[in-house]
């Protein structure tokens, strides 16, 4: 789950590009020159800090994975750090208006550019998109990234450069279709459709169609990447880089001392807080501020967490009154990871849906802070303040966990759990292991069992859709259970106003409809049900040795990674 | 002896036999499971469960273990679940970064550690025995990663003025922008294994001195000495030798070490050793590897422990193992 985000208003978006272009006026997101100025050649070292075990791109294990992968593939279409969808190999992004999607979206052509090829220079052709289907198109192979593709039921390839997919059901994110890169049939890498997971093309990636290729693969020690010779945008001279050498190593601050010292030139994410990212900005990198992939999350249980069937309320966050009051009492700002920095400025995010930007967006004033209200509705809720200044009623003390992933938002939460203390609620923090979070009901993941109380958690974007999203989040089916494993409505919604607006999104082929219907649901479910309240995108912190340029950061969009055939090194 | 010797060599499967069984299960009972490193929730359930019947972990436990078990005995450790490559080359590929750099750091800890334990016995109560006690007090009071850390830190704070930039590299094992070579390899070690000395040589020191204090005030040393010897011979070639014994003790139960590597030390320099290697693992929920590694471990261990074994009855005569007289 804890893939990225995707998605706001891109109004925003460009405010925000604004405002950092103006605190960081050597930052990457500054004009670049003209093609024909942009010196090309040389090789950066680009640190990572995890195991990087496939750049396949429908296997990536986690974001360090995808960040490589990003610059060994390319698909049809990407989303640009502005959030907008643009052809890649595709020549055009499909569309209603233009006949190559049909007007229930069950069908969709795409049709290549002319005279792709892969890294080792046979051609690409359609019938590389029907293998990428036959691969990941069938759940029980297990790839990853499949969204979309295991809607498909059939594909046609009339000719080289053609592709009709059609659909058993509406994708309405048939946009991004094949976004994350195709693969080889004719590659030596590859095999057995079934044992995707252990192809030797996971991390040969050969042939590939990114801007680089991958030379060397030493797991758990580097990668080293060279130019792709074949690189669809050869012809401009990108990529502008000769190489990439990836270096692998765990620890964050061994990264960030490593770019201080000229030995690392580019760094996705500054560990650390101010001070570190100051210590970087004093030794003349450029910090590159932007949005991180991870949207915060405050999620509510109205269920007892000893019944995993979420069929007995909760004894204290049960009743609406003290789920309102937990929000009220909140203030996400005071949060470590969101307050703002001479880089960064925060904001409140509007209300989302966020994976296709500006459409998506609702237009939902977020809940004030007020203390003092949240008091009072506890108050009045009967939940009387006891000796020790914690709230008890008929018996009861507001006495709850919040859960935060280890390693990642435990401060948060520990200043959250202080939030909720000063109106009388009991809060202590509950620190779960990062890879139990959102490992699914069968691992015991307390999310999946609906075993906590409070959790701040990290939605990111996955390679599904808002649709998926919607369903899967909200739908009273959806309830995480031992039959119900890919359900993610943790806090276990139940709703039928809910349940029927929903179900109304499944056939809504209307975009700005089912936008609509987007926000009824999150109106409902944030400010009435008040079982979730979505903070804001905390913001995340790139940096890159001087004269690395066009190096951009906006995770919530793209990958960091996106944009490296225009990296550029300055003599 | 060579009974004694048959004999642990015999004792060494049962005690392999039993720490794979408490291993195994103890894996067992993780939160999460493999499959929580594989699927990050973001998986339908349907793949999850396909990557667990490819993974064989839809078998009851027993079955996976007897089944690890009959491969182990062939010399097969299985597949990572991350890297999908040989459990056994993997761990080869990653001990000969942890050996070169544990090798080194040994070789300079033991030296270091008996020329101070000895200088400091024969100067006992001087002031430079008072210095080096203050030290390698002080060296046995900061943890490793510390220490690590705050090279790190004093590196990137010294300047090379010609370059601008600190003298030594600040991790891994070779210079990725082109390196590889000897010397390139050793610049890179600089760092770790002076954080390893100086967290590891207070403690042979220490042991060396208080040996070495025993024995130069023995009865035969007083004999050599009323015999006239030069004290040299008297420290070096009687006293040395009995002194060291300690020594060979601390020394036996640090050789696991050797190859399993400083953990902390190699995940701060990025050394791309078994320590590094094994922590990946453990975070990845990479069982096979898990297993793998340790049970590499648990055979060092207990052939360490027979070479200490040796060693004592070669250092000291009078020990004699399996006789029941002495």
């Amino acid at each position: 789950m804890r893939t990225r985000i995707r998605g706001r208003s891109r109004g925003l978006s460009v405010a925000m590009a604004g405002a950092l272009t103006l605190a960081i006026p050597s930052a990457g997101l500054a004009q670049s020159p003209a093609p024909a100025d942009i010196p090309t050649g040389g090789t950066i070292i680009w640190m990572l800090p995890a195991v990087i075990s496939s750049a396949m791109p429908y296997n990536y294990p986690e974001a360090n994975n995808q960040r490589v992968g990003t610059l060994v593939n390319i698909g049809l279409t990407a989303v640009d750090t502005e959030g907008n969808i643009v052809p890649k190999l595709a020549e055009k992004v499909p569309t209603v208006a233009d006949g190559d999607v049909s007007e229930d979206l069950l069908s969709v052509t795409w049709r290549l550019r002319d005279g792709l090829l892969w890294s080792d220079g046979t051609p690409l052709t359609s019938d590389d998109l029907r293998f990428t289907w036959e691969v990941c198109g069938v759940v029980a192979n297990g790839c990853r990234q499949s969204a979309g593709l295991t809607d498909i039921a059939s594909v046609d390839t009339p000719d080289d450069r053609t592709i009709v997919l059609h659909y058993a059901k509406p994708y309405f994110d048939y946009a991004t279709q094949f976004q994350w890169g195709i693969l080889p049939r004719g590659s030596a890498d590859v095999g057995d459709p079934a044992d995707n997971a252990r192809w030797a093309y996971n991390t040969t990636v050969n042939p590939n169609l990114g801007p680089f290729s991958i030379q060397e693969f030493v797991p758990n020690d580097h990668l080293t990447l060279t130019r792709n010779p074949n690189y669809y945008l050869a012809a401009e001279g990108k990529p502008y880089l000769d190489g990439v050498v990836i270096p692998l190593r765990p620890d964050l601050e061994t990264i960030r001392r490593a770019l201080l010292t000229g030995e690392n030139d580019l760094i996705a994410n500054i560990s650390g807080g101010q001070a570190e990212i100051d210590e970087v900005a004093n030794a003349g990198i450029q910090i590159i501020g932007g949005m991180s992939a991870y949207q915060n999350q405050m999620l509510i249980n109205q269920w007892d967490p000893a019944d995993p069937t979420r069929t007995t309320p909760h004894p204290v966050l049960g009743d609406a009154s003290v789920r309102k009051a937990v929000v009220l009492a909140s203030n996400p700002r005071e949060w470590m990871g969101l307050k703002d920095s001479s880089y960064y400025t925060w904001q409140e995010m509007p209300y989302r849906f966020t994976i296709w930007g500006a459409q998506y967006t609702c237009d939902i004033e977020p809940p004030p802070f007020d203390p003092e209200q949240a008091k009072a509705l506890l108050d009045d809720a009967g939940w009387v303040v006891g000796s020790d200044g914690v709230r008890e009623k008929d018996g009861v003390r507001a006495s709850i966990r919040v859960g935060a992933i280890a390693g990642w938002n435990e401060t948060d939460a520990v200043v959250w759990a202080s939030q909720l203390k000063a109106v009388g609620i009991d809060a202590t923090l509950d620190a779960i292991d990062n890879l139990l979070v959102y490992a699914g009901y069968a691992a015991g993941s307390p999310l999946y069992t609906g075993n906590f109380d409070l959790m701040l958690s990290d939605y990111g974007r996955d390679q599904g859709s808002a649709q998926a999203d919607v369903v899967l989040m909200y739908g009273s089916d959806q309830v995480p259970s031992p039959s119900n494993a890919i359900g993610i409505n943790f806090t276990g919604v139940q709703d039928d106003q809910v349940d029927q607006w929903v179900q109304a999104t499944a056939t809504e082929t209307d975009f700005d409809a089912r936008a609509g219907l987007y926000c009824d649901i999150e109106k409902r479910v944030d400010q009435e049900l008040w079982t979730e309240r979505w903070t804001g995108f905390g913001p995340g912190y790139a940096g890159a040795t001087a004269k690395l340029r066009n190096v951009h950061k906006n995770e919530l969009f793209t990958v960091f990674g996106y944009g490296s055939d225009e990296w550029y090194l300055e003599p | 002896m060579q009974r004694v010797i048959l004999l642990r060599l015999i004792q060494i499967g049962p005690m392999l036999f039993a720490v794979s069984i408490v291993l195994f299960f103890a894996l067992q009972l993780v939160p999460g499971g493999p499959t929580a490193a594989w699927a990050h929730g973001a998986t339908t359930s349907e793949a999850i469960e396909a990557i667990r019947i490819k993974l064989g972990l839809d078998d009851p436990v027993p079955i996976q273990y007897i089944r690890w078990l009959t491969a182990a005995l062939q010399g097969d450790l299985g597949y990572s679940y991350t890297t999908n490559l040989p459990v056994v080359g993997e761990v080869l590929r990653h001990l000969l970064p942890t050996v070169l750099l544990m090798g080194t750091a040994l070789t300079i800890i033991v030296i270091l550690g008996v020329v101070l334990g000895t200088f400091q016995a024969i100067r006992q109560y001087s002031k430079a025995d008072t210095f080096v006690t203050a030290l390698a007090f002080a060296g046995a009071s900061m943890p490793t990663y510390w220490v690590a850390m705050m090279l790190l830190i004093i590196n990137a704070a010294i300047l090379n003025p010609w370059t601008g930039r600190p003298f030594l590299p600040s991790g891994g094992m070779t210079n990725p922008r082109g390196g590889g070579d000897p010397l390139d390899i050793a610049v890179h070690m600089v760092l770790p294994v002076t954080a390893l000395v100086l967290g590891w040589v207070s403690w042979y020191s220490r042991y060396m001195r208080s040996a070495m204090l025993d024995v130069i005030h023995a009865d035969y040393v007083r004999t050599a000495r009323a015999k006239g010897l030069p004290e040299r011979v008297i420290v070096f070639k009687h006293a040395l030798r009995n002194a060291a014994m300690p020594l060979v003790t601390l020394l036996a139960l640090d050789l696991p070490y050797l190859f399993a590597g400083a953990l902390f030390t190699e995940l701060i320099f990025g050394w791309p050793g078994l320590g590094y290697y094994y922590y990946m693992a453990i975070t990845q929920r990479d069982y096979p590897v898990v297993m793998g590694m340790t049970m590499v471990v648990a055979v060092l261990v207990i052939v360490a422990s027979l070479i200490a074994d040796l060693a004592y009855a070669w250092l000291d005569p009078r020990v004699r193992y399996g006789s029941g007289r002495r």
